[in-house]
This record gives C-alpha cells, structure tokens and sequence, in this order.
C-alpha cells in the first residue's frame, strides 16, 4: 500500500495500444447491436453492459485507477455509486425509468 | 531555545499588513478571519431584514412593507442566512482551524482557498447588487418552478440562479481543499481516528457539499436557461414537469440543512469535553453518527415535498428514511449529554452557547420528526410550524453552535479574551428573544398561519402572538449588538489570553495566540486523542487527573511542542507566497455573472469576465507555489 | 483510537507528508479524483434530466434525428484522443519530452476534431428543427451534450496551454496544470461521453 502513488506498474505503450483496440472493438459492436432487431431487455441489457466495460476500461487502465491507492479509488467509486444509486431513485418517483 | 513563558501579550503575528496584503494572503488564518468578518456583516444583514419583516407582521394589515418589498426581504433574508451567514462562519472556523488541529501549517490549496473565499464575496455582492438593479430575488430560498421562471423580463430570479451557482464554485472549491487537507495534510501520528471531531465533521460537510452542489447547479442552469434562453425544462404548457425543479433542488437542500448543522455539532464537540474537563463520551460513536448522517442525508430529500404528489410508496419510503436518520441524531446528543455527565463543568459563555445549543437542538430535532410523518406533515406545509421549526435548528442550533465557538475560540484569534459579563448578558438575552421569536410560531403554524405572507387579517387569532415574535425578533437584535459591542472592546482592550486560556484539549490550544504564520514552530507528533490535553495531565492510581509530573505549569506547559528546534530554524519553512490571481480569477467569474443577468448586451461583460478569468487561471497554472528568495 | 501506545510513525493512507517540503503532486491528485466524483453528480443529474423527458418531444423532431454513424466516428475520434492523452503520460513519466509534447498536441488536435463535429451535428439539428427550445427533449439533449462540449473545449484550452509552455521546455510536474491531472480530466471527458453516446444516442434510437 505505501507509496502505491507513484504506480510502478502502468501498462507498457504496446498494452495501451491494445487497449484501444479493444475499446474500438466493444464500441464497433454496440453500433451493430444498435442496428440489430431484438427484444428491449437484451437490447438495453447488452447496451450497458458493453458501456460499463468501456467505462471500467478507461477509468481502470487509462485513468490508473487500477494501480492507484484506495482513496482515489473511493473517492471516485463514492460519486458514480451514488449518482446512480440518487439519480434511480428520482427517475424512479417519476416512475421514468 | 528553553522553554520561554510565553509572552503574556497579544502580539501581531501576520507580518505584512495593508489592504493589498489581505487581497492576496493566502494564509489560511487570515483568510478563515475574512471569512468571518464578512459572515458578520451579512448577519447583520440578513438580521436587518428578519427585523423588517417582523415589524410588518407584528399586527394585522400593517403597512410597513408592501408584498412586493416583503417577496423580496424573506427571499434575501432566507438566501442570505444559508449561504452568506452559516456556510461562511462555519468556512471560518473550518479555513482556522482545520489545519492547526490537524498539525499542518496551512490547508492543502493556499491559492484555491483565496479563491473560494473571494469567490464567495463576489457572489454575496452580486446577489445584494440586485436591490439596486430592478430588485432582489423574491421567489424564497427554494425558488420554486413555475414561479420562478416566471417573469423573464426581470433579472430578480436571475440573481437567484446565477448567485448560488457562484457561491456553489467557491464551496465546491473549498470542499476539495479541505477533503485533500484531511487525507493529505495531517501530522505525523494524527490517523483519522485520532482527529478532533470538529475536523470530521468539517471533513463530512465538504463531502456532502461537493456531492450535493453539483446537482443543484445543474437545476440553477435550467431555470436560467428557461428564463434568458427559452428553453422548456420546467414549462409545464411543454411538457416539462416543475416538480424536476423541486427534485434537484431538495436533493442539494436536504444535505445543505447537514452542512449547515455539523460543523456547529463539531464545535459543541469540543467545548463541551473542555469544560467539562471529561473526554469526550463515546468520540467513536459520534463520528460515525455524523458519517451515517451524511450517507442517509442524500437518502430523504424528498420529505420536503410530501405535499407534491409523489404518491404512497415514494412518500412512505422518504417518511421512513427521514425517522430513521433521526437515530444517528439522538445518538449524538446522548454523547453530548453523557460528556457533561459527572463532569466538573465551568460554565462559561462558550459553554453556555453549547449547552443552549443541545437544548434548542433536541427541540428542533423533535418538531422535525413530526415532519416525517407523512400524513401530519401534509398538515403542517408550508404554515409557520415549519418556520418555527428550522430556526430551531438552524438559530437555535447552528447559530448557537458558532457563537460557542467565538467565544471559544476569539481567545486564539486575537490573543483577548472576550468579555465573560457581557458574553454572559450576550447569551441570556439572545436565548430569551430566541425562544420569544421563534416558540410562538409553533402555535401560529398549527393554527394555521401560512408562511411567506406578507400579512394577515385580524380576527383569526394570530395577533398575540405575532407581537410576541416581533418583541423576540427585537430582543435578539439588542443582544447581537451587546455581541457585537463586545467583539470590539474585548479585541481591543480584552484580558490577554495566553495560548490556552480554557485548558484546552487539541492541538490549536498548543500554539501561541495569535499563531505565527506557519503555526507551528515544530510539526507536532500525536499519540492519541486529545493528545495536547493527554501531554498536560495523566491519572493518579485512583483515576483521579493530576497535572503531568515532568510540565508542574499545567496550561502553561504549552511550549512543549514548540521546543527542540533552534528557535532560529524558522529559514527552513516556506510559505506559500501571496498571490493576486485568485482575486482577479474571482473578479471575472463575478463580472461574467453580472453579463449573463443581461443578456444580449451583457454577453460583452461575459466575455470580459471570462478573458479575466483565464488570466487569472492561466497566471496561476505556471506561477510557482512558493516563490525563490526576493 | 486511543491507543496512546501506538507507534507514532505508522504509515496512514500510504501518502507521504513531510510538511516542509511536501510533494505536492498526491495532494493534487486527491483532489482531482475528489473533484471528479463530484462531476459523476453534475452528469447524473444531466443525464436524469434527458431520461425524464426522453420521450418530451412535443411536435419536435425526436431521437429518430440521430444520426449513429456520424456520431459512431465522432466517439471513436473521442476514444482515440484517450490513447493520444496516455501516451503523452507515460512519455512524460520517461521524461522523453520531445514525444510527451507530439502526444499532448494530438490530443488537443482530436479533441478540436470532436468539438467541430459537434457544432456540425448541432448545426444539422437546427436545420431540420431541433432547436433548445423545441421541447425539453431538445432543451435537455443540447444542455448535456452542450455542458459536454464544455468540458471538451476547457480540456482542449489546458491542453494548447501546456503544449505551448512545452516549446520552451516548460512541462512542469509541481505547478497545477500538468500532463496527469489533465489527463485525468481528459479521461473522465471521455467516459462521460462512452455513457452518453451509449444512453443518449444507441439506446434513443
């Protein structure tokens, strides 16, 4: 844990790279899914699921998120869990979701 | 250096002094002192205005205020309280003391701190600006859509909007400051358990503002943008739905009214364990209160609006979310009611305030829980029940709470000691007017006097009491003036405090008073909680406290912590060098402010304001932190 | 808590502090990931907004507007200006400079391609009747995307910044503007827009 800041182990250029080809690859096939007939749950379902991995992905190896201390990781962890958790609970008094 | 008696004199600390020196210090103390002296005189603002609206209510049909001026006078006097009057003070003892009770020798950000500060001042000009430019907000603190976003040809809630959101930067800001202060800046040995309560709560309350902020920015851009830009978030004739407004707004207020709150809990906190000369009872259990009040305060916004149609199950949840935080509440005051226990009390002015604070508070935590019953609070919307209610929280809690920590506190600021006589006068006159003002409205509520009128017709049984709360209002205004009277004096000619006047449990007490610039000579090393208090006494074999065998001095073995050090090593401690870029930052975030309010023609102000801005940031970015030897 | 007997030079939190010459890059970073937390709720409550009235149109054009694969090029140029702004970062930790700065100006150089692709998508919108005030689907779409492009252009502003600062070899690691907090935002631009382009764009459609 200590000094875990200075992340000694970020990917090599070659694995960002490869990353973005992956992010490429997943964003390719959610326009395809976009363009498919199927029913709404597997359509929505897919959709986010493929996003959450783009959005993992980046915040994991592009941000370092990974590699970095627990802090920044709750910190960061604290505002996405709870605009979701918030924002469901508005949309859902609306009955809009 | 040996230990030196300290100087029994009140010294000025702050090097340079000259109006240019505090526009750009950085200095965390002198910025905290800002804070609380524009706090101050927006308080009396805002109090002036509370005045003028009692008058007009102090009889049926008076004309001392027409419903226009009346609109505009509880808007501002709402406005003014929450954003200009508690938030600052409690930012005031918060920008002080956090990183002196942490064993830091300024907040993580000096710069961004002068920033927020003088971005709070611009916004608080902004907004009182609008009196003089076609009238204040008049829509109350709440601004509810439609009627706010009503009207677009007048600027009024155009202040509304553009005001907080500015005052939202600054707050936004600081919470970043201190959260990077708490986790980065703390002394050798000072883990998280092992902080002062008030730096918790101070640390709770900037997470709630910067999670909760944003949303409401979003809601402030909306109306602004349906008022000046057409657009149709909250036009109902268009399908938008106004209850959005009330959504966004509430999710942001609910976790305010804990903003407000805790820092005046983190205050009672500490003058309570001190003069009772007793640790305090069960610090665990009170910080994890003021954490699970924090968590649970994004879970119940929408009690506020029980009477907007939300139907059963969202009502039901809310209701029960609301009692439910009222658990890690009492839990608090037990705490507080069982550090006074069996102590040997001093009271004190600061712990009077903090005893008439757990008193007032219980009361106005009590009428509270009846809000969260559904059903009963559908009865009580909007009468002045609820007015009655969250001055009970929010005069005879927060304002209490912070007036504790003046008189806690002003010993440490100035050196002086406030007047103990007056103070005394000062706290019985303030709690008598309060419970003059404030009691009443209680019966006035449930008899069913709407709030937000401007009056009343006689007859309905609401003229006795309205005349009582005028005279309360009145009383309070002598005794803010008796504090104010006592605030000069006693800066001026006070008993000289020495650096721990009270017998003081945490680090602050350990420095002189005033604290030098870089606070402290040597960075202490903590060993537990209350480590300054555990440094000056330990128990004898029968738990008994006896004053520390090695320091006989007792409080005046302060200097402790401040020895070892060559005296003259002071060379080797770099402050960060004052800086005018955040005021000229501040300056054009105002100016865009005030282009926005007048579009078209003000998109010039907005441009010049923006350039400004970026000056100001880009001077920043690439300006060293400290600079070399001039 | 009150373990008077614990060593006082525990390690906590695994930051290092010596308050005389503090490095102040960890400071910074806490910060920047605090700050970013707190934009999750500045585009939540957007997004909340756009989800309500997705469905608001009026006599408005609806999501059937979109146009996916011009919006497809304009994410995958998002995701590039990513890589671009990674690269920049670890040639800036090996301290090759001269690589550091082509990165950092490719970046600003995609993120300007993704902003004049918004304004053309904008402006297309317009024409065929999608104006901010046509109803709150309109209102909430252009306020999301247009906080978006927002962000995108303060990013692509901090970007020529340092880019231009880099010519002089002036790419500091200790003042506030540096590659990794900037590329932090940069990153978090661009996973808001992976959600929007999913939410707003594939899902609507």
């Amino acid at each position: 844990m200590a000094e875990a800041a200075h992340a000694p182990h970020h990917p090599t250029q070659k694995a960002y790279w490869q990353i973005f080809v992956l992010l490429a690859v997943i964003t390719a096939v959610e326009v395809a899914i976009a363009y498919i007939d199927m029913p709404s749950w597997l359509f929505v379902g897919g959709l986010t699921v493929f996003m959450v991995m783009k959005f993992a992905i980046v915040v994991g190896y592009f941000m370092h998120l990974r590699y970095d201390i627990n802090l920044h990781r709750g910190f960061f962890t604290f505002g996405v869990i709870g605009a979701i958790a918030v924002f469901v609970v508005l949309l859902a008094t609306f009955r809009a979701l | 250096m040996a230990v030196t008696t300290p100087e029994l004199t009140a010294t000025e600390p702050h090097g340079p002094t000259g109006l240019w020196s505090w526009i750009t210090t950085v200095d965390h103390k002198r910025i905290g002192i800002m804070y609380g002296i524009t706090a101050l005189v927006f308080f009396v603002v805002g109090g002036l205005e509370a005045l003028l609206l009692r008058l007009q209510l102090a009889s049926p049909n008076a004309e001392v205020l027409s419903a226009d001026a009346y609109n505009q006078l509880f808007t501002m006097h709402g406005l003014t309280m929450v954003f200009m009057v508690v938030m600052p003070i409690a930012a005031a003892f918060s920008n002080y003391f956090l990183p002196i009770m942490l064993g830091a020798r300024d907040v993580a950000f000096p710069r961004l701190n002068a920033l927020s500060y003088w971005v709070f001042v611009g916004a608080g000009l902004f907004m009182y600006s609008s009196f003089i430019l076609g009238g204040a907000p008049d829509g109350a603190w709440v601004g509810y859509a439609p009627l706010s976003t009503q009207l677009p040809e007048t600027v009024r809630m155009d202040f509304f909007a553009l005001g907080i959101q500015v005052a939202g930067i600054a707050s936004i800001a600081s919470s970043a400051n201190f959260i990077a202060t708490v986790f980065t800046m703390r002394a050798p040995g000072m883990t998280l358990m092992r902080m002062p309560v008030f730096a918790w709560m101070t640390l709770i309350v900037a997470f709630l503002l910067i999670f909760s902020l944003p949303i409401v920015g979003v809601g402030l851009w909306q109306m602004f943008f349906d008022r000046n830009f057409g657009s149709t978030f909250y036009l109902a004739a268009a399908g938008g739905d106004p209850l959005l407004w009330q959504h966004l707004f509430w999710l942001f207020g609910h976790p305010e009214v804990y903003v407000l709150i805790l820092p005046a809990m983190g205050i009672v906190s500490e003058v309570l364990p001190t003069f009772s000369r007793k640790p305090l009872f069960g610090y665990a259990f009170v910080v994890f209160a003021g954490i699970a009040i924090a968590f649970l305060g994004f879970g119940v916004w929408s009690h506020h609006m029980f009477t907007a149609g939300m139907g059963p199950l969202a009502e039901a949840g809310f209701a029960l979310s609301t009692m439910f935080i009222a658990v890690p509440t009492g839990i608090k005051i037990f705490n507080w009611i069982g550090t006074t226990w069996g102590g040997s009390l001093r009271l004190n002015t600061p712990m009077l305030f903090s005893l008439g604070f757990v008193a007032m508070f219980v009361i106005g935590g009590l009428s509270g829980v009846t809000h969260s019953i559904a059903p009963s609070d559908t009865q009580q919307h909007d009468s002045y029940y609820v007015v009655a209610h969250f001055h009970y929280v929010l005069f005879g809690g927060a304002i209490f709470g912070y007036m504790s920590g003046v008189y806690y506190w002003f010993p440490k600021w100035t050196g002086r000691m406030l007047n103990e006589t007056v103070g005394k006068w000062h706290f019985w006159l303030m709690m008598l007017g309060f419970n003059l003002t404030f009691a009443p409205m209680h019966l006035l509520g449930l008899n069913g006097m709407p709030r937000r009128i401007y009056t009343y017709p006689e007859g309905l049984g609401f003229e006795f009491w309205n005349f009582i709360a005028t005279l309360g209002a009145f009383t309070i205004a002598v005794s803010v003036l008796v504090f104010i009277v006592n605030l000069i004096w006693s800066k001026r000619k006070g008993d000289v405090a020495g650096p721990d006047p009270w017998d003081g449990r945490t680090l602050e007490w350990s420095i002189p008073s005033p604290p030098p610039e870089h606070n402290f000579d040597e960075v202490p090393v903590v060993r537990s909680v209350d480590d300054f208090w555990h440094r000056k006494y330990t128990e004898d074999e029968e738990g008994r406290l006896v004053p520390m065998p090695a320091v006989s001095g007792g409080a005046l073995a302060v200097d402790e912590t401040t020895t070892g050090g060559d005296d003259d090593g002071h060379g080797e401690i770099h402050m960060p060098s004052p800086s005018y870029y955040p005021a000229l930052t501040a300056v054009g975030m105002t100016v865009s402010a005030f282009g926005l309010t007048y579009t078209p023609w003000g998109w010039i102000a907005v441009g010049v304001g923006a350039v400004t801005m970026l000056l100001g940031l880009f001077g920043w970015a690439v300006e060293p932190v400290t600079k070399e030897d001039q | 808590m009150t373990d008077v007997t614990a060593s006082v030079d525990a390690p906590h939190d695994g930051v290092a502090h010596d308050a005389d010459h503090h490095d102040v890059r960890p400071i910074r970073k806490a910060a920047m990931w605090v700050f970013l937390g707190s934009e999750c709720m500045f585009f939540g409550a957007m997004i909340s907004t756009f989800l309500l009235y997705r469905n608001t149109t009026g006599d408005g054009p609806t999501a059937e507007l979109f146009n996916v694969p011009f919006t497809s090029a304009s994410s995958f140029i998002l995701l590039m200006s990513s890589l671009t702004m990674v690269l920049a970062h670890a040639a800036f930790e090996r301290k090759d400079m001269r690589q550091a700065r082509v990165w950092i100006g490719a970046t600003a150089l995609l993120g300007s391609v993704f902003l004049a692709g918004q304004i053309f998508e904008f402006t297309e919108f317009v024409h065929e009747g999608l104006t901010f005030t046509t109803s709150p689907f309109a209102s909430s779409f252009y306020m999301l995307t247009g906080f978006h492009g927002a962000h995108v252009l303060v990013g692509v502003l901090m970007l020529s910044t340092m880019y231009v600062l880099s010519l002089n070899g002036r790419l500091y690691e200790d003042r506030g503007l540096n590659v990794e907090l900037v590329g932090l935002y940069w990153h978090f631009v661009d996973i808001v827009w992976i959600v929007i382009f999913t939410v707003i764009y594939l899902m609507q459609v």
